[in-house]
């Protein structure tokens, strides 16, 4: 059997056994150790199996996940989102549609601090969904906003969709944070531009909040200094090169752990809660990055990447025309695969592509988990619409869909200014100081 | 019984979690306030991690964490998705089993050639045996899911 028959047929199993809901990182085992077996024999397939999984295991770049997982769940546990959305609120609140803006900007300081949007959409989600039926606002904006702003947690450092791509590509983790910083405060800006059109459009949406006064805006930001005095120490450390971003993960991790003694919210229930949520989300990174790792040899062995990206370099097609098929591909496979699957799935063929094409795989790194960000709010699979709508019981899917698609255009300019300013998402990793 | 191993393990390696936090917090804190940086933390961190990454799998596996893509359960009919779900589940069992068995010869391995990290020797072994008991479990996991999805039980979801 030729290599690149069998891949075909290997890519072929593979979506046959997901289409019957496998999980994702088995599929990719079993694919890769039978693959290997039939193109290398089975001891290279079974040393493939037990030699990748112990070397990911005992990655120490790959620290990072379970310690950046555990800062977010410590900051979840401390109170540090509703401080977060006072202070948001206090600032904008008062602006047509600003408990959606509050809601927006508190999203962004959580991302900060939670490397998963899942945990973003569910934290901030408890503490404004209340706020904005208090002051009447549309259910589809009030859940719309809340399903887009989580979003931001895997685009706003730490992001558990960067370390994996990083993984992957072996690109640099801190050079993908710090180039995520800037287009996450894009994007920020550009949900606040969208909630201000809403309402703009129909007042009736999001209506005025009362005014805080400056000393009250001042005191809430103050109360709010501990969660930013961590960003800046987590982030900043990274940027000026004093902690790695492993190092940084374990520092932010303990003052998040700090924070929560200080306010007594640590117990036996919540320090096991903690725990249990971050061993079981660092286990599931942990499998499919296993997964990925017996995959990707086989996928290699089968030259299907190779051939594939020196196939598309010689249709002689513009590069960007390129890029934006890929874009509209990931589009449409974000609507049915949950985003870490897309990744782990299509960059073993998609980056040498990338790599042919010239463009830089930092910045790609960045756009990618935008258009993650598009399938975690896109039907069927929308995993952060149902988070919302688990914390919304009562406001049927429908409307939290139709809420979210202002949002979705959002992130669709965001992508167009990237491709036309690639700089802002490579600024920051271009003048770290050391990376 | 099953139920309370799972949890143990996880908690098990939650702990370890925590202490890898402290580990890497006191190699900053060596390195710069005492400009002696401790030269075992990078090796011990880094079997450290293998508890974190893999003692969790089973806690994982049984409270549904793992990604799938849910294509037949949307379109299919409730006993197309029982019968798929029990293959499904003999599939993953065989593969976790199988990864169980090899890991089990290179624990043998390890303990025999004497595997242990650059810096301050920590062996590999224990470590090995550590995922080998961790995939042992996780394969189990699946084996009890299948029995379920046999008896048309709902997955357990134990959080």
């Amino acid at each position: 059997m030729s290599a690149t028959l069998a891949g075909l047929i290997g890519l072929g199993a593979l979506f046959f056994l997901l289409a019957f809901r496998t999980p994702v990182a088995i599929a990719m085992m079993v694919v890769g150790v039978v693959g290997i077996w039939v193109l290398n024999g089975w001891q290279a397939s079974m040393s493939t199996l037990v030699d990748e999984s112990f070397v990911i295991a005992s990655t120490y770049e790959l620290i990072v996940i379970p310690l950046f997982v555990l800062m977010g769940n410590f900051a979840t546990i401390s109170g540090m989102s509703a401080d977060l959305y006072r202070a948001a609120y206090a600032w904008v609140g008062h602006w047509r549609g600003g408990l959606a803006s509050a809601t927006i900007a508190s999203c962004a300081g959580f991302a900060a601090l939670s490397g998963s949007s899942v945990a973003s959409a569910v934290t901030m989600g408890r503490v404004s969904l209340p706020e904005m039926r208090r002051y009447n606002y549309d259910n589809r904006l009030a859940t719309g906003c809340i399903a887009a702003g989580g979003t931001l947690g895997i685009l706003i450092p730490p992001s558990t969709g960067f370390v994996i791509y990083a993984i992957l590509t072996e690109e640099s983790i801190g050079r993908l944070f710090l180039a995520g910083v800037l287009p996450g405060i894009l994007l920020t800006i550009l949900f606040m531009i969208s909630i201000y059109i809403q309402t703009r459009i129909n007042p009736t949406l999001g209506p005025a909040g009362p005014r805080t006064d400056l000393p009250g805006r001042v005191k809430a930001l103050v109360d709010a200094g501990a969660m930013i005095g961590i960003v800046v120490i987590v982030i900043g450390g990274i940027y000026g090169g004093i902690f790695t971003p492993t190092e940084a993960a374990g520092v932010g991790a303990f003052l998040a752990f700090l924070l929560a003694l200080i306010r007594q919210k640590v117990n036996y229930d919540s320090m096991s809660t903690v725990l249990l949520q971050t061993i079981r989300t660092s286990a599931l990174a942990f499998l499919i990055l296993i997964g990925a790792h017996i995959f990707n040899p086989f996928l290699a062995l089968t030259q299907i990447p190779s051939d594939l990206a020196e196939l598309l370099a010689g249709l002689e097609l513009p590069r960007y025309v390129i890029m934006l098929i890929l874009m509209a591909a990931y589009i449409v496979l974000g609507t049915f695969l949950e985003g870490f699957a897309m990744l782990v799935l299509t960059l073993p063929i998609v980056h040498p592509l990338i790599l042919a094409l010239g463009y830089d795989p930092i910045w790609f790194g960045v756009v990618m988990v935008i258009v993650l960000e598009m399938g975690l709010i896109s039907p069927p699979v929308g995993v952060n619409v149902f988070v919302v709508k688990g914390v919304a019981e009562d406001v049927p899917l429908k409307q939290i869909f139709s809420g979210i698609v202002p949002f979705w255009i959002a992130m669709a300019v965001c992508l167009i200014i990237l491709l036309i300013f690639p700089q802002i998402a490579l600024f920051l990793p271009n003048t770290m100081i050391s990376g | 019984m099953l139920q309370k191993t799972i949890r143990a393990f996880a908690l098990f390696s939650g702990f370890v979690l925590f202490g890898l936090m402290l580990i890497t917090v006191y190699s900053v804190v060596m390195r710069y306030a005492f400009n002696a940086p401790p030269l075992f933390t990078l090796d011990l961190s880094r079997m450290m991690l293998i508890p974190v990454a893999v003692t969790g799998l089973a806690y994982c596996g049984w409270t549904s964490g793992h990604i799938a893509v849910d294509l037949i359960g949307t379109f299919g009919r409730p006993k197309l998705v029982r019968m798929s779900d029990i293959v499904v589940r003999c599939l993953c069992a065989w593969m976790v089993g199988l990864w169980t068995y090899k890991l089990i010869d290179l624990a043998i391995d390890s303990q025999e050639v004497g595997n242990a990290t650059n810096m301050v020797q920590i062996p590999h072994y224990p470590f090995v045996w550590i995922m080998v008991a961790s995939c042992g479990l996780f394969a189990i996991v699946f084996i009890g899911l299948m029995i379920r999805s046999i008896k048309g039980k709902e997955d357990p979801r134990t959080s």
